[in-house]
């Protein structure tokens, strides 16, 4: 039987006992790695700055920028003027002082164009507005309402 | 011209094509005989040993000198030879035993091991073990680099190293035993 091998008793080599690369492959690889490089895009006369600091400052600057678009668009957004909120009670206050003539004629003019939701939410928000305008006799609304589509009625 | 040097020269434009001229120079046969180790084929180590500069050039600015720049070197060497037989395996959905089969068929090939018969089942034993467990071996066994150098290269603790390496050489120690008799 023979004995167990053992790597200590073996003679140890700096590396294994392969083939050595072609002559000269040493003296050439320096230059084919140089040869491989990525180079850098030409940059503009101005912006060759830039690829000449390192990298670490070239990180900060950028995240200075970043932070300074924010800031700069957060300090001018609030100084911006908001658009002015109009409440219920002054938009009909300021329809109040239109004369009863000129509503009327604005809204007989040939290019409005008045629909039944119109008409719902106008009577919605003045009741008895209609009524004022039209002062329509029992048989007129009857008639009217008679006349209205199933789906409308529940505006009316 | 020493590490430290050729990162100063390194970080000035003017003087960083000479710097990492130097660079290639001074470590280019330990990381060639570093991968080549691995995939034992001289035209897939001198691919990868290219790539390696390649990782170098792109990464040295970044570089922290707060590690050795060889063991860095080293990191990215290893790192490309593992990913390298990682893809090949994947690649032709290889299991482990096949990739290493066929390192010993191109290892068998070599004229360099011709009528050694010993080194040659010792090498064949060495490309049985999983890769990077062979990484392991080949530092301490080839390179004698110390366990703490090592832990920076493979990111693996001391104590892992040591237990894997000694783990290693039972394996091999038995493959040889068992292919002399």
């Amino acid at each position: 039987m023979k004995t167990a091998f053992k790597l200590d008793a073996h003679p140890r080599r700096p590396h294994p006992p392969l083939s050595e690369p072609p002559v000269a492959y040493f003296d050439q690889l320096p230059a084919r790695v140089m040869a491989r490089r990525p180079v850098p895009r030409a940059l503009a006369g101005g912006a060759a700055w830039w690829a000449l600091l390192p990298g670490a400052l070239r990180t900060s600057l950028a995240s200075v920028a970043v932070l300074g678009t924010f800031v700069a668009s957060f300090w001018l957004g609030l100084g911006s003027p908001a658009a002015p909120a109009v409440s219920a009670s002054a938009a009909a206050a300021a329809l109040d002082a239109v004369p009863q003539t000129e509503l009327v004629a604005y809204l007989l003019r040939p290019s409005a164009r008045l629909d039944a939701n119109d008409l719902a939410q106008m009577v919605a928000a003045r009741p008895g507005m209609a009524a004022t305008f039209l002062q329509p006799s029992q048989d007129e609304l009857n008639e009217a309402l008679d006349s209205q589509a199933t789906e409308d009625a529940q505006y009316l | 011209m020493e590490d430290h040097e050729i990162l100063l020269k390194f970080q000035d434009p003017a003087s960083r094509n000479l710097a990492f001229n130097q660079l290639v120079r001074k470590y280019q046969r330990k990381v060639y005989w570093h991968v080549r180790k691995m995939v034992v084929d001289h035209a897939d180590a001198d691919d990868l040993t290219q790539d390696v500069f390649i990782k170098v050039w792109k990464h040295l600015e970044n570089f922290r000198q707060d590690a050795q720049l060889f063991t860095w070197i080293y990191r990215i060497a290893t790192n490309e030879c593992l990913n390298f037989l990682g893809s090949k395996r994947r690649k032709f959905l290889l299991p482990l035993t096949d990739v290493g089969a066929e390192l010993a068929a191109k290892m068998e090939a070599d004229p360099a091991l011709a009528g050694d018969e010993i080194e040659l089942k010792l090498q064949k034993a060495i490309l049985q073990l999983p890769d990077k467990q062979r990484l392991v071996f080949n530092l301490r066994y080839y390179d004698e680099m110390p366990y703490e150098q090592m832990a920076e290269v493979t990111g693996t603790s001391v104590g892992a190293l040591k237990a894997s390496y000694h783990h290693a050489v039972k394996k091999v120690e038995d493959y040889v035993t068992r292919a002399s008799e």
